[in-house]
């Protein structure tokens, strides 16, 4: 029964995300409607003949009415094809799935940066609310988030990797090793300006656990030591957190966007940036519908997991 | 009877040390084995505090400033750190059932959290034996109950799972802090009965912290009854409801209604109010707000004597001049329901 409840909840939240992930498409496929600039003039060049631009229209489906226009555009997602690049020489899905292991990757990493750092912190924070290890760990998270993530990326490589050489100085490897090793300055980078709004939300769980009668009747009963951090504190205030983390996931998509520019890796952030300034429509739309799919996911993970955690949410 | 817990000139402190203030002051009690005690008094006269550093479980901010805690081991009162006795001695239940149970627990998980900690149980053990537990608390279903979640019990049945949580690590006295309070009155009947089924099977010692005088007629021995941080008066509890020896305990008791209570006439009551822990009189902290007060009562020292005639001890010097007409001792005294939980 209980077990039927979980799977039911989880059932749940997947059939909603599927009219999300409808209204998703429907945004990015708006988004090139809106935006400035004729496409067919894209392709011909602005010297091109009134009918050299009606025939690139009708050959890329742009004098259909829009309803079909969206439904050709499912239609097409859903095959995987998301068009080729501005000089037509590579296919978008190549280039997505090329550039995605390297920012799956980068954000793997940083996520377990990320979490590391918050639950050290935290941890020690919560020792002794307002204490002056408390106090230090929270100047020092507001320098956290305020610090430009591009600044620190630019400090960690003259800082770290010029001096040290333990790191490469830009740029992805090739084997499990140097690729991970190419991972760390990036992802530390990323998990700076992330990490101390983590902290917060678990420091805050962790003090009111603390002060809770659940955790006093445990220690009544004789429970004590890491079961009782384990078992009464930080079980009960990780649940914030893991929703957090799963919100904070835009802010560690847009920061690698950043990030990837700053050390030369050739994932979709770098590629986004370079279809940007290319104005590169297909790659733009083909990327922030693969963002936006990876927030959803990552949602929908972050509610099954806080569902798992604390079980009051399963209504 | 042979004493079980011993507290001795308890002294509980909060507040800045240079300038402390005492919610607590010099409390001091014994509970026999097997007896069940009352500590009763108004909010803020400091009974749950007392509970509490029992314990070791004091709120955030307040300390323990003096006092001795000893618990009966192979025939001898010894005192005691809290981590030897926690699960091991001295068990506790406490009054919100809501908040006092790990809401991200399985109730049979919970159950045990205690005597898996302390002794290492496997878990196919402790499931076994949470399941007796809750049946031994009266759970209706133990098995089905023992993979819920506590969100999806009720009010009476979170606090059974609080008592066996308790009673699984097998102590010898049991500290209940207002287990009823939360609870509708036909639900507290239960739950009162199941503790006094579960004291009379296993021999509990129980130390009842209240403010419902009902109740500690109904389940308790002996009777301490607090106010502003001390214990004015204590005794047996017949005692106590009709012969009182300290005019706070004579003022409870008449304000108590009971069955032949007129009810066109309003309850009697104690003018004033419990003064609060930074603002307490000098001498009897009781003599503001008493009939009998005299000049001396002012700058009483805090002494709970023996009182000549009765077998209670009270800390008022006038319990002689007391008199009072004798409090009607069928209607304070009726008996525990029979029948069992």
């Amino acid at each position: 029964m209980i077990h039927s409840g979980r799977f039911g909840f989880v059932g749940r939240r997947l059939l909603q995300a599927i009219p999300l992930t409808l209204v998703l498409l429907l945004l990015v496929f708006a988004m090139l409607k809106v935006v400035p600039g004729d496409p067919a003039m894209q392709v011909a060049g602005p010297r091109a003949s009134a009918a050299t631009l009606q025939a690139i229209r009708v050959q890329l489906g742009l004098d259909q009415p829009v309803w079909e226009q969206f439904l050709h555009y499912l239609g097409r997602i859903a095959t995987g094809d998301f068009g080729t690049t501005a000089t037509g020489s590579t296919k978008v899905g190549t280039l997505i799935a090329s550039g995605a292991p390297v920012t799956l990757v980068l954000l793997a990493v940083s996520t377990v940066f990320t979490v590391l750092i918050a639950g050290a912190t935290a941890l020690l924070a919560a020792r002794r609310p307002d204490g002056l290890v408390d106090r230090m760990i929270n100047v020092m998270a507001a320098f956290g988030v305020g610090v430009p993530t591009f600044w620190l990326g630019i400090v960690l490589l003259a800082g770290v990797a010029l001096p040290t050489g333990a790191f490469p100085i830009g740029g992805w490897g090739d084997t499990p090793a140097t690729v991970l090793r190419a991972a760390v300055l990036p992802a530390l980078a990323l998990s700076v300006s992330v990490a101390p709004v983590l902290m917060a939300s678990l420091r805050s769980g962790i003090v009111e656990a603390r002060r809770s009668e659940y955790h006093a009747a445990a220690q009544a009963a004789g429970v004590r030591g890491w079961k009782l951090t384990r078992g009464f504190v930080l079980r009960n205030a990780a649940v914030p957190p893991v929703s957090l983390l799963a919100a904070l996931t835009t802010l560690l998509l847009s920061g690698a966007v950043v990030v990837e520019s700053t050390f030369g890796l050739p994932g979709l952030g770098l590629s986004l940036t370079q279809a940007a300034q290319n104005r590169d429509f297909n790659v733009i739309q083909g990327l922030t519908l693969v963002f936006s799919l990876a927030v959803v996911v990552v949602n929908l993970v972050g509610d099954v997991l806080v569902a798992f955690l604390d079980p009051r949410v399963m209504v | 009877m042979s004493p079980l817990l011993r507290i001795t000139d308890l002294v509980l402190e909060t507040g800045p040390a240079a300038a402390p203030v005492r919610p607590v002051s010099h409390v001091g009690f014994e509970v026999a084995h097997g007896e069940a005690f009352g500590l009763v008094g108004e909010s803020g006269s400091g009974k749950s505090l007392t509970l509490r550093a029992v314990i070791g479980l004091l709120p955030e901010g307040v300390r323990q400033a003096g006092g001795t805690l000893e618990l009966e081991r192979d025939g001898a009162m010894r005192p005691y750190r809290f981590a030897e006795v926690r699960g091991r001695g001295i068990g506790m239940v406490f009054q919100e059932p809501m908040t006092a149970l790990n809401p991200t627990m399985r109730v049979g998980d919970l159950v045990t959290a205690g005597p898996r900690a302390r002794y290492g149980w496997s878990r196919r053990a402790a499931r076994s034996r949470a399941v007796d537990l809750l049946a031994e608390v009266g759970m209706p279903d133990p098995k089905a109950q023992a993979r819920m979640w506590p969100h999806q019990l009720s009010g009476g049945l979170r606090q059974r799972v609080m008592i066996a949580m308790a009673l699984a690590t097998e102590p010898s006295v049991l500290l209940c802090d207002e287990p009823t309070t939360a609870l509708d009155v036909a639900v507290q009947d239960q739950i009162l009965r199941l503790l006094h089924r579960i004291r009379t099977e296993r021999g509990l010692s129980i130390v009842f912290v209240t403010h419902d005088l009902g109740v500690v007629r109904r389940l308790c021995d002996r009777v301490a009854v607090m106010y502003a941080g001390q214990v004015v008066e204590t005794g047996r509890v017949e005692e106590v409801f009709t012969r009182p020896t300290h005019p706070y305990s004579a003022g409870l008791l008449r304000s108590m209604p009971t069955q032949d209570t007129p009810r066109d006439r309003p309850l009697a009551a104690i003018p004033g109010g419990q003064p609060g822990a930074g603002d307490r009189p000098e001498g009897c902290r009781f003599a503001p707000r008493c009939g009998h007060a005299l000049p001396a009562c002012a700058g009483l020292a805090h002494v709970l004597a023996a009182v000549p005639g009765s077998p209670s001890r009270s800390a008022c010097i006038r319990v002689a001049d007391l008199g009072g007409p004798p409090l009607d001792r069928e209607a304070l005294l009726s008996p525990l329901p029979g029948g069992t939980a």
